[in-house]
């Protein structure tokens, strides 16, 4: 697969993301709280991208929810430049363990929530005024690694380079 | 797998600079509280997105509420294995008619809702989108052309008060609930106290300066009426009964919104002030939210009501 062709196919995932982020879970949100499908896909994504196009690719995802969300624009472009970052640097060391895997998923989108919470706190966001703050610090990696059984698999089919096209995860 | 995919140092270099590049644009973001440059990236893609967000609202919202009513009603087919098939057919006949029944009570309430000032100029919007994780705002359908203003107030099918519009663009407008953290209203109970509300991610923090009496349990809480909202628009219902805190003629209270903010489908924004000229085509850098001269000094940040 072409590098083109990854990039091209990454952006539309992470389109398709923040439309069901924007719709589908703004009705579905177990215990009040939702997973956070765009950072789930800015992992996914990053796994097999190059290192440049991955970074990209993170903060093109997090600048278009800040386009059409209503926090400081940049703030999510932020976090999600260095939830790709974290990917590219650690996804050698949990890719060939699907536990693994999963648990990097959980951790980078607890990062990313904390992350999230710390630098709108900073920008005057009043995120730990919310009194589901920590709840939704907690289940959006739950939720994440739950939908990251699925979505993490279907990245990987449209993502992986043709020289490992047998592997799943 | 390490000569498969290389890092590279012009990666780090990228990364660096794209953090600089958002701390630059939330900083620029904030100075100019939203106008200018970000006011109109946000516009170029709220045009973009808007149509693609209704299409998606339009399949997942009837789906959503599909399954919300078979599950609501799953426990029918346990009574009877024989009719287990038929029932579930109902079920699904049944939860599309409710479905297209709520909608419609939802829509006739609207049309027949009637304010406390009937002069009040209404617009009714659809509610397309939520926003993400931390973010309680959402998008309605209407904007600057149907003279929905950022600082108007939003209210429900039957009045009560939903939130208020902090930003909005030609053809669609985002809504801060009344539990989002940046809203604080001026309100009174129905014995008269004034106070004022502020979101808290879930209910709302009710704060009582001057109180002379207790507030009680279930007691409904007003809108006082301000430069935000008219007067005598019901917000919330306190959730326990509560005496001014010791020495003093404080009460803080938690309360809950009556609006059911998690299952709107429609809305209803309010144009106030009245006195407000309302020009149809005025975009999203020509709105602003009116000063707050009521609001605690600590919601000055944003676009936060008060």
């Amino acid at each position: 697969m072409s590098n083109a062709r990854q990039i091209l196919i990454a952006l539309a995932a992470v389109i398709v993301s923040v439309m069901v982020q924007t719709t589908l879970f703004r009705r579905v949100e177990p215990y009040g709280v939702a997973p956070d499908l765009v950072i789930l896909v800015v992992i996914g994504a990053s796994r097999w991208l190059q290192p440049e196009p991955a970074v990209l690719l993170g903060f093109t995802a997090g600048l278009l929810l800040d386009l059409l969300g209503s926090t400081p624009l940049g703030l999510r472009a932020l976090v999600f430049t260095l939830v790709a970052f974290g990917t590219l640097r650690f996804r050698d060391a949990f890719e060939e363990n699907p536990f693994l895997l999963m648990g990097a998923v959980g951790a980078l989108s607890l990062v990313g929530v904390v992350l999230l919470a710390l630098i709108g706190t900073l920008f005057g966001e009043r995120t730990f005024s919310d009194a589901s703050v920590w709840r939704t610090i907690l289940l959006v990696p739950v939720y994440n690694v739950m939908a990251g059984i699925v979505v993490i698999p279907l990245l990987t089919r449209l993502l992986r380079p043709a020289a490992i096209r047998g592997r799943v995860l | 797998m390490m000569n498969r995919r290389p890092r590279s140092d012009f990666a780090t270099q990228m990364m660096i600079g794209l953090v600089i590049v958002s701390f630059l644009a939330m900083t620029f973001d904030i100075q100019t509280s939203g106008q200018g440059l970000p006011g109109t990236l946000r516009s170029g893609a709220r045009r973009l997105f808007t149509p693609l967000q209704a299409v998606a609202a339009g399949v997942v919202d009837p789906v959503v509420d599909f399954v919300d009513g078979a599950a609501n009603l799953a426990g029918l087919r346990d009574e009877n294995a024989v009719l287990r098939q038929t029932i579930v057919e109902l079920q699904g006949q049944l939860s599309r008619a409710q479905v297209d029944a709520a909608e419609l009570a939802s829509l006739q309430a609207l049309l027949a809702l009637s304010l406390p000032d009937e002069s009040l100029v209404t617009t009714f919007a659809r509610v397309i989108a939520g926003g993400d994780t931390f973010d309680l705002s959402f998008t309605i359908d209407k904007g600057t052309n149907q003279g929905v203003l950022v600082g108007n107030p939003v209210l429900d099918q039957n009045g009560q008060v939903v939130g208020t519009v902090t930003e909005s663009f030609a053809t669609t407008a985002v809504v801060a609930p009344v539990v989002d953290p940046i809203v604080s209203i001026p309100v009174r109970t129905a014995s008269g106290m004034t106070g004022m509300s502020q979101g808290m991610g879930e209910g709302i923090r009710l704060t009582f300066l001057d109180a002379q009496q207790p507030v009680l349990a279930d007691e409904l809480v007003l809108t006082a009426g301000s430069d935000r909202y008219p007067p005598d628009l019901p917000v919330a219902a306190i959730t326990t009964s509560v005496l001014p805190e010791a020495g003093t003629r404080v009460i803080r209270v938690e309360a809950v919104p009556l609006s059911e903010l998690d299952r709107l489908r429609f809305v209803v924004v309010v144009q106030w002030p009245v006195a407000e000229e309302v020009s149809p085509t005025q975009t999203t850098t020509e709105t602003t939210v009116p000063p707050d001269t009521t609001a605690p000094a600590d919601s000055e940040q944003g676009a936060g009501d008060g």
